[in-house]
């Protein structure tokens, strides 16, 4: 059987902070500087008492204008950002946007490789009959965990929620995926504190790093140098992966959207990867870093502005905190 | 060539190639003598390493891990050609 992505939407919330704004902040800084590498000039931001379950909520009724709620019978939510330790913030949503209670719902927690994780996973329950539509809803609102005075992660990140469903009627054809997990690198992407291991702690000491970023154990760290030794050696071997596994070679793929983690990473990426400036995107200015939301919104511009056409062959690939990785070929 | 001049010389090819990329004339002609760390902010540093290790694993066909953060003083070996050819040497 066929599983098929079958339609992309995607919301940010309505505050947004742009360069100026931070520039402001940070007068002893150089944010166009950093901006000009990174390739993230504004992004949005949730309010203060605006969670990834109000984010999702909003990105899913988008996608309903389009698809009956009626028809799904699983919701998979990823998130990092989570209402409550429990219930899961799957199980808020089912309520608040009436499906049907004989719907499954789980969250799952991954990151930058959110997307292809639950993708993997819906067509996992499609394929063995357990579900006909899944709705998939990316809620990620980093920006509560990162630190008002670290502005080399305030400067990427962007909150944002996008919303997929994933059906068994032909549309865009879900492929075969690898997926991979190196736990060692657990400690170069975290949120220390918070956790059962680790109690919030309100007294927790304030460090300043060498580039005078702030931060506490409370709050998120990215040793970003790490984080793209990984990505930079990882990736290129993960797309080979995946194109042996669904039998098609570098040329006979058409596009190629990674994971929109920052400019600098995702041109290094394609250089190793030898693409050529049409085969790969990369259009996070106005929104930063959205995590797991972010291959999904450059799926839903993509096909929007006619970049990807009905029968491209489009190679998805997600990778980040865990460290974890997913790769798929999705055909449009 | 020696071990010592064949890891000068892929050194020389990644900062060529680094040069290009991201604008650094200095790169153009390197020498023994070129300056890396002060045209590199950390994310050039690692990309230098990535494409390094590369050539090193084609060249000798074995591995090596350039990018060690945890190592005291690490940067100190991307002062120059010279000093990251000696650190390579001597992984």
């Amino acid at each position: 059987m066929g599983v098929y992505i079958k339609n992309v939407a995607y919301y940010l919330p309505e505050v947004t902070v742009s360069n100026e704004d931070l520039q402001s902040e940070f007068k002893d800084r150089d944010v166009g500087k950093m901006a000009n590498k990174i390739g993230v000039f504004r992004r949005h931001v949730a309010g203060p008492d605006e969670t990834a379950l109000d984010l999702a909520e909003k990105a899913a009724k988008k996608l309903f204008e389009e698809n009956d709620k009626d028809d799904i019978d699983f919701v998979i939510l990823c998130t990092q950002s989570p209402d409550y330790y429990l219930p899961t913030t799957a199980c808020i949503l089912q309520h608040r946007l009436g499906i049907s209670k004989n719907a499954g719902a789980i969250d799952i927690n991954q990151g930058c490789s959110g997307f292809v994780y639950s993708l993997s996973l819906a067509k996992g329950l499609v394929e063995a009959g357990v579900s006909k539509n899944v709705l998939l809803v990316m809620a990620e609102t980093y920006s509560k965990h990162i630190n008002e005075g670290d502005l080399g992660n305030r400067i990427i990140f962007g909150d944002a929620a996008s919303a997929i469903l994933v059906s068994h009627t032909q549309t865009m054809q879900v492929g075969n995926f690898v997926l991979g997990t190196d736990g060692e690198g657990a400690n170069n992407l975290i949120v220390p504190n918070g956790g059962l291991r680790n109690r919030f702690d309100s007294a927790c000491e304030v460090t300043t790093d060498q580039r005078n970023d702030r931060r506490t154990d409370n709050d998120l760290f990215m040793n970003g140098s790490e984080i793209f030794y990984f990505a930079g050696k990882q990736i290129p071997s993960v797309v080979e992966q995946t194109l042996a596994a669904n039998n098609l070679t570098k040329g006979e793929v058409d596009f190629y959207l990674f994971h929109q983690a920052n400019k600098y990473m995702i041109d290094f990426l394609a250089k190793r990867l030898k693409l050529s400036a049409d085969q790969y995107y990369f259009d996070i200015e106005d929104i930063g870093n959205t995590v797991s939301s972010t291959i999904p919104i450059a799926l839903k511009r993509c096909l929007d502005k006619g970049i990807i056409q009905k029968g491209d062959k489009v190679l998805l690939c997600g990778f980040g905190v865990g460290y974890s990785w997913g790769s798929v070929v999705v055909e449009i | 060539m020696n071990k010592t001049e064949q890891i000068r010389e892929i050194v020389f090819e990644s900062l060529k190639k680094l040069g290009a990329e991201e604008e650094i004339g200095d790169f153009a002609n390197p020498s023994m003598d070129t300056r890396i760390r002060k045209h590199l902010d950390s994310m050039g540093v690692v990309a230098l390493a990535v494409d390094l290790e590369e050539l090193y694993e084609d060249l000798f066909d074995s591995s090596v891990k350039i990018l060690n953060e945890e190592e005291a003083n690490f940067m100190s070996n991307f002062e120059t050609a010279e000093t990251l050819v000696k650190y390579i040497d001597g992984l």
